[in-house]
């Protein structure tokens, strides 16, 4: 009876196995889903919730920008979004949002990216990005206005946590920036993010 | 007339650019949907005004509605003059006449250009819009996250089987551009949804020349990448062109009647480079997947001029 029943437990596990295996590639087709639960993606998104909030606040001391404006006033809130957020967070440094336990588990998304099926093309779309040349990245400061911006891969986007509106992921070389949509300042960052 | 003066008025002219060399060859037929389409174009120099005087020009014969912006709207710095310099001014003939733009953002546009009112985006920087019995869907391919893309699958979804689908957006999924190329980690995400919700045709900037690639899964491609910029040369010979021209900057003229679609693509010299008709099939449901060696229509091209590749 024991051995009937292994017999039949070979198989069963093989059969889980490729279920498994058949199940992960699906993923990957289709898109996949965003990278599992972790604690590292739990502090990230608590940090970002509290960015947001400051971003909020900041939007609220301006006049409101229309869906449709003029770019007299597009340019006068973003340059008020950028001094007010300055205010909110003049003791923000690296690392706020990218903690130590963010860092680690996004680290661990973007490998499995560049070591995974995509690796190739996704390479290739931030490689074809001009790049910028002398810009030092610091917590607060503006993204050149007018320089390009490198594509931020899709297959990578599917694996980092989810943002809201405010705030964005960019790439500059190696680094992976978080950045206020609206202030297109840098929010936080991490250095050598991408292998 | 004192020799100077002849001098100075044979080189005014040599400078100008030529009179409208080109017929326009689509119909203009009273209730069709009429367009223009540039990309790349934000530069604020002389080729840029140079394709907005011939698109007056064309406007003339054949009076388009409003105008798909395909991306890198504003190159350097979008202070209100740059914008001035850059849009308002160049285009000035065309708002005055009552010609709406609908921008989408390159890698070069500020992304806070969705609040700028004559784009026509109100915030958004993924949006759609129906003229007719066409629908647009403008989008970002800068940053396609998850929510753009959940976002184009329910926009794709709607809409009648009789309406034209057509994309436009910043990153070509197929280009011979030897300076970006196709964007294929793009191309993974949006062509299974193109394919699946049966979108017509796709409109991308990016690299500065103009191609119109053989129908991918059915699907008709165009670069306009060249309305302001140019890269002469930067075409390569691939087996997917149908027809290239990087040798001058370019604009399209597009209109849709019914189940067809003519397409006109003049030069600043005021040449045409590419027309044609694309054929658009009937669809009985807009959810089955087509195989995928199926063509949905084909293109009669009438004209082909210039320095093709």
């Amino acid at each position: 009876m024991k051995k009937q029943g292994l017999i039949w437990a070979i198989p069963l596990m093989a059969l889980l196995v490729i279920l498994a295996e058949t199940l992960t590639a699906h993923q990957e087709l289709s898109g996949g889903q965003a990278a599992p639960e972790t604690s590292g993606f739990k502090e990230f998104a608590d940090c970002v919730e509290k960015y947001e909030k400051i971003h909020k606040e900041a939007e609220k001391s301006l006049p409101a920008l229309k869906k449709r404006s003029e770019q007299e006033l597009i340019a006068a809130q973003q340059e008020g979004l950028v001094n007010k957020i300055r205010e909110l967070r003049s003791d923000a440094q690296r690392g706020d949002i990218f903690t130590p336990s963010a860092t680690e588990a996004i680290a661990r998304a973007i490998k499995a990216v560049f070591t995974g099926p995509a690796a190739h093309r996704v390479r290739n779309t931030i490689q074809a990005g001009e790049p910028l040349e002398g810009f030092k990245v610091q917590v607060n400061q503006r993204y050149p206005d007018g320089m390009p911006r490198t594509t931020v891969p899709p297959t990578l986007l599917q694996k980092l946590p989810r943002l809201p509106d405010e705030v964005a992921y960019r790439i500059l070389g190696s680094t992976l920036l978080l950045v206020d949509r609206k202030a297109n300042m840098i929010v936080d960052f991490m250095p050598n993010a991408i292998p | 007339m004192r020799p100077f003066l002849v001098v100075l008025i044979a080189l005014l002219m040599l400078l100008s650019p030529a009179p409208f060399g080109a017929q326009v060859t689509a119909p203009a037929k009273p209730d069709s949907v009429r367009m223009a389409v540039i990309g790349d174009m934000g530069t604020g120099e002389t080729p840029q005004y140079d394709i907005s005087r011939r698109m007056m020009e064309a406007h003339a014969t054949f009076p388009f509605d409003f105008v798909i912006m395909l991306g890198d709207n504003i190159y350097g710095g979008s202070t209100p003059s740059d914008v001035d310099r850059k849009f308002s001014t160049p285009y000035k003939p065309l708002l005055d006449a009552g010609v709406k733009f609908y921008a989408s953002l390159g890698n070069h546009d500020n992304s806070n250009e969705r609040f700028y009112a004559p784009y026509n985006m109100n915030g958004a920087a993924y949006y759609a819009f129906k003229k007719g019995n066409v629908r647009f869907f403008a989008l970002n391919s800068n940053y396609m996250d998850p929510q753009q893309l959940e976002w184009l699958e329910n926009e794709l979804k709607g809409g009648g089987d009789g309406d034209w689908k057509i994309c436009f957006f910043h990153h070509p999924l197929y280009s011979s551009g030897k300076t970006h190329g196709s964007s294929t980690d793009l191309r993974q995400v949006l062509e299974p949804l193109f394919i699946k919700y049966h979108v017509d045709v796709v409109f991308a900037g990016h690299d500065h020349v103009y191609e119109r690639v053989k129908p991918q899964n059915g699907i008709y491609y165009f670069t306009e990448g060249a309305s302001g910029e140019l890269r002469a040369g930067d075409l390569k010979q691939t087996a997917m062109t149908a027809k290239g021209f990087d040798s001058d900057n370019t604009f399209m003229l597009v209109e849709f009647a019914g189940s067809a679609m003519n397409f006109q693509t003049i030069s600043r010299a005021g040449q045409t480079v590419d027309s044609g008709t694309i054929q658009r099939q009937v669809r009985s449901s807009a959810n089955v997947l087509p195989p995928a060696s199926s063509i949905l229509g084909a293109v009669v091209v009438r004209t082909i001029a210039g320095a093709a590749r």
